[in-house]
Formats: structure tokens, sequence, C-alpha cells
């Protein structure tokens, strides 16, 4: 039997020297690039960013706390700042179609001063209009209209009024008109006297009053006509003398936005529009100061403004007047309404009114031209936001509609803003999960996210690595403010780091947790009115994150020692053995000892695996058993039938079982059952095994081993006590330093395992034996035992089988 | 009447009440609001009167009493019982917006109706009254006065207040000083208004040069009269080439007219108060 030696102390754990690096503190070290080892993320996000095509969006994927935010954001922002910045938007008022606001492109800082050009405009005016209007020339030639008109209507009336009274009649005033009456003494003749008249002068009456009446039609029929001539000459009027202050104060805007057709346009339509509508600059100042008082105090300075003057205002929408390179915006609530903008709404006398002035622009506005991010978790969970930015990508515009309307539930009147053309890169940062479920879910998502930046978990720890990894760690340090780390923290930081990856040759990419282990080493150097953070806060911190976590292993343990749980850390036993298990709570796992126990007798040749038949293990656990099976039929079953019945059984576990990790485990009990070879129970083990008998990885092995040394050592550590381990997990052993030190001072034994053979003669202490030229394994090996055993199954069987005639021949061959 | 006229007292002086003429036209509406403040202002008691125009109803007992729509120029049979309705319900209409108004500052206030000439019942009634406030005229704009209100202000014996569309007693007061008897009532009543609530006053000497005491002497005697009371208004004195800035219509404000002066009604559309 080949000796096996247990690993050295250094094989368990890789510390990290830092020897190359001539430091002491973070101090000295220089700051680093933060997106170290993302060379793969690096390169989907330039090819993002650089091919601007249709669909060239960005997914960056990748879990938590691993810098994805970071990293998009610097490496964008680095890129944005060298880009042109954007386009200014303005929603102007449309003349022709008021329901359809106009957006305006304008050069960067052009729409603010449009705005302000527009205000004062308004302003000008207002001033230059009314002071014309009340000129001594527009009131005189008014006053001379307004004079001829009423001359006009009170001479035609004069003369109906002279006739009557040659003819003694009066024109009278009745509530709804005019009529004409016989007069007596100046009064209206009472009709009893009129009926004492003779009748011809009756008659006579009668007859002139309906010839004035008829004279009075005609003069009243054509009343109405002078008036509208009236008015028609007060507006050509109003238009000469508005025509000349209109144009002198916009020839100045249209020399200055002569490059600007869209601007010039739409000056062309206010002009118009405002000589067509010059009663709103007039309107007189006490209105002027009510609708101010009224406005003050609730309104933004746009709507203290009078409603009929707001039109031709501006709404900026989007300004790059301040703007270096392309904007870069985070939308943290992706909501539809935040990323496609809105139209607001006020109230106005108990009714809401809008304009394109409440025109609110959302992300997707100010990004344009540049680069959105978001969280993809968000933009997904918030109600229509993921399909409003999906038809604004698609569409390349955006265009502003309430959700309600986008449904078309209502119909209330409401603004049609023009879509605004949309150039913008969209970076959307989350999970793996959610990009694969979106490229599987929904089809539009290939189409629009074409690039997906695949964030690495984990470095390889190399020489070269570390090395960054340190100058990563001085540049948190500084960000974070941090105390300075010692050389020796920063490598207890970088093997912690190592660790939470599982694994010695590697480092977490997972920033965020580190810098958590650096923030609470920190604490601890602080509280110990330290000025450097030595390997000793870090050790701190470590230790009280664990104390803070471990309750539920503390509890599992307790209940072992006192016996509540059976495991066996010394002696032997046939058919029994300690195997491992990872619990994972939360941020933090711990591996328990379990006993796992195999009964043979004479069978079938099934293994019956107690856990799968109660519905306690998952699909792994049973493939496993389904291995062992096989591996045991193929080695010692060739040439005759199985007769062999087992069960498995993981002892006292009452939450189910998953993994294969135990396959081995469950094969050296069962093997020890059918052998009758006691195993040591003072070593545990772990790990999967294939159908010839190797032992393979398994995951977890770091918390494995330090679960069962937790037990040992609480028990007593005796210097048999040991755990196998699959020799290909060697290089993940990371192991806690009481566990180093006890194996340094041979207390306990870590042995890499590469076949079923070599664990069992460590177990046993017998060799395991290999087939002679005869095909038969040497007596006194376990291989001999076992196969032995089998044929005496076999034997029996066949006995049995005969002894009971038909009945089992129809069995056997059924 | 010669003999009231002689001894004629200021309005404010014994003020008791004032009286409205009322029909449903926007200046009584004005008409009835700043009487209202005034007979506040005073202490008065506000009567309403509407007056329904005997004329109206003899022309509906006529037989081709007919009346042509002053819009469509339709011509309408006028029927006295229809007529007499109609006037009834203007009276309610009229008297709940008396109550409203009256209600508003508060005042007391009584309402009556009367049949008759109009101009002949608002004269007899305003014979009890400190003064009398009515509109400018009937429906139409006009710069000038209407028949009824030309008839009162040329015949009343009250100082009488003329309202146009745009109502109220705005201020400042602005009083045109003659020297006459008249302009000495003006005065006294603008100064008890000022007094009373004070708004700002403005006195205007009317200089002229044709007749009557030397505007300097009128200047000290207004002026005497404002420091009385300790106003601090100086006397202005004006001439016939300042009267348009006086009587422009951004000068906002009530004017105060002694009734020699009532031919400016025609150039002044604002409130005003005629003194005779």
């Amino acid at each position: 039997m080949a000796s096996h030696r247990p690993l050295a102390p250094e094989a368990l754990y890789t510390d990290c020297r830092l020897d190359h690096m001539q430091f002491d503190t973070t101090d000295d070290l220089e700051d680093s690039d933060e997106f170290l080892g993302q060379d793969r993320v690096l390169k989907a996000i330039d090819l993002g960013v650089t091919i601007k095509r249709k669909g060239y969006n960005i997914y960056a994927l990748g879990p938590t706390g691993v810098g994805k935010h970071t990293l998009v954001r610097g490496f964008v922002e680095g890129r944005a700042a060298q880009e042109p910045a954007p386009h200014d938007w303005c929603y102007v008022y449309n003349f022709t179609l008021p329901s359809k606001p106009r957006a305006l492109q304008l050069p960067p800082g052009t729409g603010v001063q449009l705005k302000h050009d527009m205000e004062q405009l308004i302003e000008e005016l207002r001033t230059a209009l009314s002071s014309a209007f009340e000129s001594e020339e527009y009131q005189t030639r008014r006053r001379v209209l307004e004079e001829e008109f009423q001359e006009r209507q009170q001479e035609s009336l004069k003369e109906l009024q002279e006739q009557a009274k040659e003819k003694d009649l009066a024109l009278l005033r009745t509530p709804g008109g005019l009529a004409f009456a016989p007069l007596r003494e100046g009064e209206v003749l009472p009709p009893e006297e009129f009926q004492k008249l003779p009748p011809e002068e009756q008659k006579r009456i009668e007859e002139e009053v309906e010839g004035l009446q008829q004279q009075l039609q005609r003069v009243l029929l054509k009343m109405p006509r002078w008036e509208r001539e009236f008015r028609s000459r007060l507006r050509e009027l109003q238009q000469e003398v508005s025509g000349f202050v209109l144009s002198d104060l916009m020839e100045e805007l249209y020399e200055k936005y002569k490059d600007l057709p869209d601007v010039i346009s739409h000056l062309q339509a206010v002009q118009k529009d405002v000589s067509e509508n010059l009663g709103n600059f007039l309107e007189s100042d006490e209105t002027k100061a009510e609708a101010k008082a009224e406005a003050a105090p609730v309104m933004p300075d746009g709507l203290k403004i009078a409603p009929a003057l707001r039109r031709y205002l501006v709404n900026v929408l989007v300004d790059a007047s301040e703007a270096k390179g392309a904007p870069v915006i985070y939308e943290s609530n992706p909501s539809y309404l935040n990323l496609v903008g809105r139209v607001e709404q006020m109230a106005m006398m108990g009714a809401l009114v809008t304009d394109f002035t409440l025109i609110k622009p959302g992300a997707l506005h100010q990004a344009n031209g540049g680069y959105l991010i978001l969280d993809a978790l968000k933009a997904l969970t918030s109600p229509y936001a993921w399909e409003g930015l999906k038809r604004a990508l698609q569409f390349g515009d955006i265009r502003i509609e309430s959700p309600v309307q986008m449904m078309s539930l209502t119909s209330t009147v409401s603004l049609e803003p023009e879509p605004i053309p949309l150039d913008i890169k969209v970076i959307l940062v989350g999970d793996r999960m959610i990009y694969y479920l979106l490229a599987q879910a929904d089809p539009e998502f290939g189409e629009l996210f074409k690039v997906a930046a695949d964030f690495e978990d984990e470095f390889v720890r190399d020489e070269e690595t570390t090395k960054q990894y340190a100058r990563l760690i001085a540049t948190m340090v500084r960000k974070e403010n941090l105390l300075p780390f010692e050389k020796g923290a920063v490598c207890r930081v970088i093997e912690e780091s190592a660790r939470a990856v599982e694994d010695a040759e590697r480092m977490t990419a997972r920033m965020r947790n580190v810098v958590d282990l650096m923030e609470e080493s920190d604490h601890w150097a602080r509280a110990a009115q330290a000025e450097r953070v030595a390997a000793e806060h870090v050790e701190q911190a470590i230790a009280a994150r664990i104390y803070r976590s471990d309750r539920v292993s503390r509890r599992m343990q307790e209940e072992v020692l006192r016996g509540t749980i059976l495991i066996d850390t010394e002696g032997e036993a046939i058919g029994q053995i300690n195997g491992l298990s990872v619990i994972q709570m939360g941020g933090y796992a711990f591996g328990k000892p379990a006993r796992i126990t195999a009964s043979v007798r004479i069978g079938r040749g099934e293994v019956v695996d107690i856990e799968r038949e109660v519905e306690l293990s998952g699909p792994l656990h049973s493939k496993g058993v389904l291995i062992l099976s096989s591996f045991i039929k193929g080695r010692y079953a060739v040439e005759r039938p199985l007769s062999l019945g087992a069960s498995l059984v993981f002892e006292q576990s009452y939450g189910g079982v998953d993994g294969d990790s135990a396959s081995s485990t469950e094969l050296y009990a069962l093997l020890s059952a059918i052998a009758r070879v006691p195993l040591k129970q003072s070593l545990a083990v772990t790990g999967s095994v294939n159908q010839y008998g190797r032992v393979q990885a398994i995951g977890g092995v770091n918390e494995k081993i330090e679960g069962f040394f937790d037990l040992c050592a609480a028990r007593g550590l005796t210097g048999d006590q040991g755990v196998l381990i699959p020799a290909s997990n060697v290089k993940h052993l990371m192991l806690r330093k009481d566990v180093v030190e006890a194996a340094a001072e041979g207390k306990f034994a870590i042995y890499p395992v590469e076949t079923i053979d070599q664990g069992m003669e460590i177990l046993s202490g017998m060799p395991a034996g290999e087939r002679d030229e005869d095909g038969r394994y040497p007596e006194g090996t376990i291989n001999r035992m076992v196969e032995d055993r089998l044929a005496e199954f076999a034997e029996r069987q066949r006995q049995y089988a005969r002894a009971n005639g038909e009945e089992s021949e129809s069995e056997s061959a059924g | 009447m010669a003999a009231t006229q002689a001894k004629q007292p200021a309005a404010a002086e014994h003020a008791d009440r004032i009286l409205v003429a009322l029909d449903a036209s926007p200046q009584s509406v004005a008409a009835l609001r700043a009487a209202a403040e005034l007979a506040a202002l005073l202490e008065a008691e506000l009567e309403g009167l509407f007056v329904e125009d005997i004329n109206l109803l003899h022309l509906c007992g006529l037989p081709f009493g007919r009346e042509v729509g002053s819009y469509t120029a339709s011509v309408r049979q006028l029927n006295d019982r229809a007529m007499e309705r109609n006037l009834r319900a203007l009276a309610i209409v009229i008297r709940e917006a008396m109550e409203r108004e009256a209600a508003q500052l508060p005042v007391r206030w009584t309402f009556q109706v009367r049949r008759g000439a109009v101009v002949a019942e608002l004269l007899a009634a305003s014979q009890s009254a400190a003064m009398l406030s009515l509109g400018r005229a009937g429906r139409r704009r006009r710069q000038t006065l209407g028949s009824v209100a030309e008839s009162v202000v040329r015949q009343c014996s009250r100082p009488v207040l003329i309202l146009g569309e745009e109502g109220g007693l705005t201020r400042p007061l602005s009083v045109l000083y003659t020297g006459s008897e008249a302009a000495d009532r003006a005065l006294r009543l603008a100064i008890d208004l000022e007094v009373r609530n004070p708004g700002g006053l403005r006195v205007w000497v009317w200089d002229d040069p044709a007749a009557g005491p030397p505007a300097e002497r009128l200047q000290a005697h207004a002026n005497a009269r404002l420091t009385e009371v300790g106003l601090q208004t100086v006397a202005a004195v004006i001439g016939e080439r300042e009267l348009p800035d006086l009587l422009d219509k951004r000068n906002k404000g009530t004017l105060i007219l002694p009734g020699e002066h009532s031919a400016l009604l025609s150039r002044w559309v604002g409130p005003t108060i005629l003194v005779p």
C-alpha cells in the first residue's frame, strides 16, 4: 500500500506577501486603473459606443458589487468628454396646429437665448404697442373714426326724430328697441285721449307712425353693417400703427437668427400672429395687475405672463449651453414619465389646462446626443417604462405621450408635441439572470441591445495582478477616506478576496465586498485609535463578521457536542462515515459534518438512496448515487449479476440535500459495508466520484474542512483527525489560520485524493489492491473483500432462486 | 324751488338720504354702487327709485303701439299687459340687485316703484334727498348725456352723481372751483368726502379772465378752506389750455363740478358729481 501523505501547510493557504512591492502603507502606492481585469467589458463597451448604428446599445451584465456602474460611467464619461455637445431642443407654439407644438433644434446655448429674446420681445411689444396706441396720432385718428361712426348713426336717427317732431310724434326707447308715439305737451298721448280723436285724425297718426317705423327699420338694418365697417377700418388703422413697431422689433431677431431657417419661420409666424392679435398686448393695466396678483404666489415665472401672450414664449427642453461634451445621464428612477418626458397640466378655474410651455423633458431628452445609463431591473419593474424605452429606440424618436394616452384609454384634449429625433446610446446595467431572461423572452431585446458587456467575477491571482490589486486597494482607501492600510493589511485583504472566491489562484472582482471589509477594518483600527490599518484589524473585522453570522453553525455544533446529533470523531465503524455539507445563509457559508451510513443485503442490484425515496434529495444527489452504483457494477459485477441490495442514508438530515459532493463518501460507506471493513471515524470526506472511481472537485472545500475541524477542535484534536478532499480542490484551499497551524503541528491532516482506492486505503488503513494477471484482486485487499462478498451474495441468490423454483425464474427473466 | 335753492345746505351736512335712479342698465348698476358707497361714507340711507315710464305704458295702449327692435329691426306689437308685467319683473330684479349691493357695505336702504314721467318723478323724489345718483345714458355707448340725465341735471336742485358704465366712486377727487356759490358747495362736499375717507383730493381753480374775481384770490380762498380742516392739498390754477389734461380719460378719479360747468359732462365720461 502506497503511503498517503497529508498536504503540507503551505498548500493549505496561499498567503500574500507582496515581496515584489516596496511600500509601507497604501499612501506609498499610486492610484490604479479602477477597471482592473475587465478587459472584455471594456472592449465590449468600446465597441458599443463606437458603432453608430441602430441597436448597438449595451447591456452590462454581472453580479452585484463588481463595480458595473462605476466602470460604465467612468468609461462612458471619458468618451463623452471628447464628443461634441448636444443640440438644444425647444418647444414652441405651433400657430397652424396649436395642439402639436413644434420642436426646434438649435446649436448649444441658442435655446436659452431665443427664450430670452422672445420674452424681451413680448415685453417690448407690450410697451411699444401700448405707447403706439396711446400716441396722439393714433388716438386722434381713432376718435375720428368713432365719431364718424357715431355721427352716422345719430344723424340717421336724428333725421327721423326731426321728421317725427314735425308730425307731433316722439321717438321713444322701449326695453327692446325704439317706437314712435303721438305727443301732447311733451307726454305720450294716453290711449283714452287718442280714442277721443276724430277717426280721420287717428288714421292719419297711425299711417304716419307706420311710415316712420318703416324708415326706422331701414336705418336700423344698416347699423350692423356700419359697425362692421367701422371695426374693419379701426383694424386697418391698428395694423398700420402696429406694423411699424412690430417690423422694427422683429428685424433685429431676423438678423440674429438668419442662419437658422426653422427659427426664422417661427419668427415669421409670430409676427403674423401678433399683428392679428394686437388686442392681447393692449389689456388695461388693471387686468394685468389683477392677473399678476392672482397668479403670483402659485405659478412659476413663465405662467405669470398673460395666457394670450404665452404662445410667444419658448420652452427650452434641453439646454446644452453649459455642456462640456456629450451628456451622460444616469436616471435613478426610470419611470415611464421620467424617461420620455411629460406634458404637465395646471388647474385653472377648476379645469386642467395645458400648453406647450408645460412640456417637461425626460431622461431621453437630457441624454439625447450622448449616453443614458439605466438599471435594468428598475426599468423593467416601472410600469410601461420598458415598453416606452424600446419604442423610443426602435423608432429613433422621443414621443411624449402619457401612458393613458399610449393605451388609448382616454381622449381628453391634450398636446401631441412633435417627436424629437433620438440619437442615444442606452446602457442597461443589471444581473446576468435578467439579461438571459430578456434575451430569451423579449424578441426585441436582441435587436436593441446588441452588445453584452459581461463582467468578470474574479481575476487570476498572480504576481502582476496582485500588484495591481494592491494599488486598487490603495485607490479605494483614498476614495473612501479610510486610514492608510499597512502592507500586511493589504496582503490580508488580498488573501480574503481570494478566500471570497474560494480559490487560492483567483481574487474576487466584487469590489463592494472588499471595500466593505476595508471599511470595517478601518472601523476597528479607529476604535483602537491606530493611525493605520494593520493586518490585525483586518483579522478583527473578519472575525467580527463571522461572529455576527455564525449563530446557526454554533448551535449545530453544540448539538453535536451534546450528542443530539451523532457524529463520531474517533474510533472505527463499518458502513459509517463522516460526510461534509455546506450551508449557505445569506452572505455566510459554513461547513457541517453529517453522518452517512450504508447497509447491504442480498438483492437485485439496486442501491436505494433513502433521501431520494422520500424526495429529500435533489437531482444532483440522486445522480451521484446512480453513478456510484454504476461504479460498483462496472468494477465488481461485470461477469455475474450484482446480487446486492443496499441503502444509503444521510443520518439526521431533515432539510434535504443536493449536490454530488457526497457521492465519494457514500461510496466509501457502501464499500465498507460490503467488505465489512471498518472506516476511521476521525476522518471526514468530501468529493464526487465518476463511474471509474475517480474523485472529482467539489465546491465549498474550505468551509467543509473548517466545519469538521471546528468540531474536532472542540472535542480536542487527537492528531488522527483530518479530511479527505479531491486532489483537484487543492488549488482552492485558503483555510483559516488555526486550521493551517494545526496542520503544521501535525494535529490535523488534509489528504488530497484522486481515486476511490486511495480514499479507501486512508480510511481503512488497508491496501485497496489491483487486479493481477488473472484478473483477481490480491488476498487481503479491500477490493478482494468486496468482490468476494458480492460473489457470495450472487451464489446465495442463485441457490435461493433454485430452491424457490419457477417463481423466481420467471422473475429473474423479467 | 327757488327758495330751497337759495338756502341750499351742503349735502353732506345733513345727508340723510341718497336717491338712486334705477333701471336695468349697466350704468344704473354703477350708479347704485357709487351711491351705496357714498351712503356708507356719509352715513346716509340709500333710497332706490324705479320709475315705470308712463309714456311707455301709454304707447302700449295705442293701436299702433309697436316697437322696432334695435338690433334685429323687426317690428313687434306692444301690449300693455305684457309691458306691465315686464316692468314689474324688472323692478324685482332691480330690488334684488339693490339688496345685494346694500348688504355688502352695509347701508340702510329702501326701494320704491313709482309710475309717471321719469324725469318728473326723479326730480320730485330728489327734493327730499341729499343727493341723486344716476347713470349717464340708456343702452347705447356714447359721449353725450342721455336725455333723462340731461333733463335731470338741468333741473335738479340737489347734487347729482353721474356714472358711466365703469362705475364706482373712484379716487382721487378733482374739484373745479370757480368762486360761485355752487363752487363753494362743491368744494365743501369734496373736502367733506376727503376728510371722511382720505383718498386724494385735487382742487383746480378756474382762471377765467373774462369774468369773476382774479384767480389768485380764489386760490387763496380755496387754500384757506383746505388748511382749515388740516388737508395738505394746495389748489392749482388752470385755464382753458389745461382743461383737456384734467378731462383726460387716463386721469382716473371722480370729478366734482359746480352746476354752471355742466357742459363739461360731454367731454368727461368718468364719475362726476354735479353740484348746483
